[in-house]
Formats: C-alpha cells, structure tokens, sequence
C-alpha cells in the first residue's frame, strides 16, 4: 500500500495475480481494479473537460 | 503517485465543473448517499465550485450515524460484562447512547478494543480463550461479508468464544424508502462505490425504473465525484433515469459473487431500525439460525433499556438530507467533533463533522 507492505485477506478475489491492483477494505482485498479500467477512466475525464 | 495524481488534476476538474455549469440550467437534487463521498465533496471545497442550481444532499450511508440509538445502547450494556472483550471499528466508542458511551464504559473498566479488521477480533478471540470477544457488526453490504467470512472462519476453527451483535444494513432498501416518503426531492443519486463492489449496479436498477431516478456509481477521488455529477445531469436532461458505473475499476455490474455468497451464507435478511429511517423492511442483516452460537443478541440478551434520542439533535433529519447541520439548534456551539451529541458529528463519515471541519 503506497510502499507499505500489509496482510490483508484474498478469498474474495480469486482471480487476482501478484503484482495487479487491490481494492483493500478493512484487511480484505474487496475487488480486482483493472489497470486498463483506470486508464480508460482518465481517458473519459479528459474527454470531457 | 501512480493512479492517484491523475485523479485529481486540477485543470480537469475545473473542465468538468465547466461542463455541469452548461448543463445546469435547472435546479437539481443530487443525493450522494454515502459518508465517504461527503467527506470527499466537503474536503475539496465542492459546493463552492459548483452552480448554485446543483443541490448535493447527504444521505443515510454513515455506518455509525444510522445506527439506532437501541442497537448504541445494547452495544454498551454488552460491555458491562465484566467477562467481555469488545471489539469495534473506531467511531462506535464515542457514539452517545441514553446514558453512556462505550468510551465511558471503557473508562469505568470495560475492556473495549478499536479494530481494523474483523480478523482481528478473531485474532483477540484466539489470544483471550477466558474472555467472551464480541465483534459490534456495524456497516452496509462492504463490511458484512467480510464479518461474514471471519464467523465462518470462527466455526471452521471451533473458536467458541467469538460473538457478533449484527446491525448490518442494506443500502438499496434506504434509498427506496427516502424516495417513498417524498419527504425530499431527489433527481439523481450519486451512489456508494465499494457497497457497489459488492453488490453491483444491477441492484440500484429498480430505483431507476420504479421511480424514474437516475444513479450513477462513483469512485472516491474528486474527478470521479465532478465526473458523476456531469453524468447524472447529463441523464437528467436527456430525461432517462438508468444505473451508470463511473467507478467501473472497481464495479462490475453483477457485483462480486464471492462476497454475496458470504453474505447469503452467514446472513438472513431482517426488518431494522435506522436512526431517522425507522424501520424499512428488509433493509437489515441477522445472523443465520444455525449461527445462533455465535449470536451475541441471543447469546447474551443485552438489557433493553428504554432507549431516547437528544430530542434536540437533529442527526435523523440530516441523515434524511431535510436538514442541513447547520439548521441544527445543537450544531457547533454545544455539539462539537470534541463534544458531539449526536453520531453524525462523531462519526468521520458524518455529515455534521463533514460541515463542521470543511464546511
């Protein structure tokens, strides 16, 4: 997390690999976050603005 | 820092705040239902950039806030015992019940431990065999599968000295209740992300169909939010009500099934009291029968007390969004972040801390 390492729980995201991004809530990783879906997030905020 | 930067450029944000402005040329209200996105629009100064035709209420997503002052006051009778441990997130200790607080109780010599995670109550369990542990189960649908899959590694384990008080809450069911009251009017909801996470944008769907109300579910950095706005506007004026993901990095629209099936292992849905709701139907999580064992409500029957409300704090009203705090006869001169009476002030999600620190 931000350089820090921490525990946390992975039972609920089954499909996740090492070295791809987390959602961690309460030392549960929660979700997957799709480096591809972030981008595509800016790209539609650019877009916009 | 990586992905968090870009999320807050400044030169963006004041193009999508250009865009809201064209779009704004009517009066809306838009809820943002949870307390995270309130901290968010308050901490970056929001409404002061917004048109003034962009109305953003707060809704009833403050775990702590819409806690009922019943479930407050049973959680301190449980750490009376002198042979419990409680285990709690943080802001449950300095919520005022009747008659005390947790924090109070703590000081009287109850033993009440602030946790991160409910696997550290599990943890705490393991180390204090001689202890009852019981876990304050408070939240919506982003915490109780996470309550849930820790119950299930207590009974995987034989840990029999593991307890949950569940209050858990179910989003939807609030925001349906607030648009049949009428009591406000809403035209868009910008809704929570990570209760989303878990149960998708397929279960706001009925919101958008039976009552014509657009949601759009966002992310947690201010470009999300001002991104969220345009959208909902954008649905406002087109005359369409549908559920749009602007957090779709983390939102899938089914949802994450593990999480669900934790939920529906561990939990049964209830009738429940919310602060300033009453009580909705079905827009509660109790413990499955066969989890009865570990039912702190059945295990222990904490005392009813006859619960009251400040009859001054006005935190129901603004968790309905009917009042803003500042139309609170408590608000910043008796009841404070240092002295609050009521959970919305003591809660960092609550909207009367929110305005009480940004606003």
């Amino acid at each position: 997390m931000a350089g820090v390492n921490r525990e946390a729980d992975i039972r609920m995201v089954s499909n996740a690999r090492v070295g791809e991004y987390v959602l961690i809530h309460a030392g549960f990783a929660i979700e997957k976050i799709e480096e591809k879906d972030a981008e595509e997030t800016l790209r539609l905020f650019r877009e916009i603005a | 820092m990586k992905f968090v930067d870009e999320f807050r450029n400044r030169t963006i944000a004041q193009g999508i705040v250009r865009k809201i402005k064209e779009f704004a040329s009517f009066k809306v209200n838009l809820m943002e239902v949870c307390g995270t996105h309130t901290m968010v629009i308050f901490k970056q100064g929001m409404k002061g950039i917004l048109p003034e035709n962009v109305n953003l209420l707060s809704g009833p997503g403050c775990p702590v806030c819409v806690t009922s002052q019943e479930d407050i006051d049973k959680a301190i009778n449980l750490a009376k015992d002198k042979n419990v441990i409680i285990t709690t997130f943080g802001d449950m200790v300095r919520v005022p019940g009747t008659n005390s607080t947790l924090e109070e109780e703590k000081g009287n010599g109850a033993d009440v431990r602030v946790i991160y995670s409910p696997s550290e109550a599990l943890r705490i369990a393991r180390q204090n065999p001689g202890k009852k542990v019981i876990l304050l189960a408070i939240g919506f649908e982003t915490t109780s599968p996470l309550i849930a899959a820790s119950l299930l590694d207590a009974r995987k384990e034989k840990i029999e000295n593991f307890f949950i008080f569940s209050t858990h809450k179910l989003i939807p069911p609030a925001m349906e209740a607030l648009l049949k009251s009428k009591e406000v009017n809403i035209d868009g909801f910008i809704c929570p992300g990570h209760v989303s996470v878990t149960i998708g944008s397929n279960a706001y769907k009925f919101i958008a169909q039976k009552y014509n109300v657009p949601c759009v579910i966002t992310g947690f950095e201010p470009l999300d939010v001002l991104q969220s706005i345009y959208m909902l506007l954008k649905q406002i004026r087109e005359k369409k009500a549908e559920v749009k993901i602007e957090y779709f990095r983390a939102v899938r629209p089914e949802g994450n099934r593990i999480a669900q099936e934790l939920i529906s292992e561990a939990f049964e849905v209830s009738d429940v009291r919310w602060r300033g709701l009453g009580i909705i139907p079905k827009s509660g999580l109790r413990l499955k029968k066969e989890f009865s064992d570990f039912d702190a409500e059945k295990v222990f029957r904490p005392k009813k007390e006859k619960s009251k409300e400040n009859p001054d704090c006005a935190c129901g009203e603004v968790l309905r969004g009917v009042k803003r705090p500042t139309q609170c006869k408590l608000y910043g001169r008796i009841c404070t972040p240092e002295q609050p009476y009521g959970p919305c002030m003591v809660s960092s999600e609550g909207t009367c801390a929110a305005y009480y620190k940004y606003g």
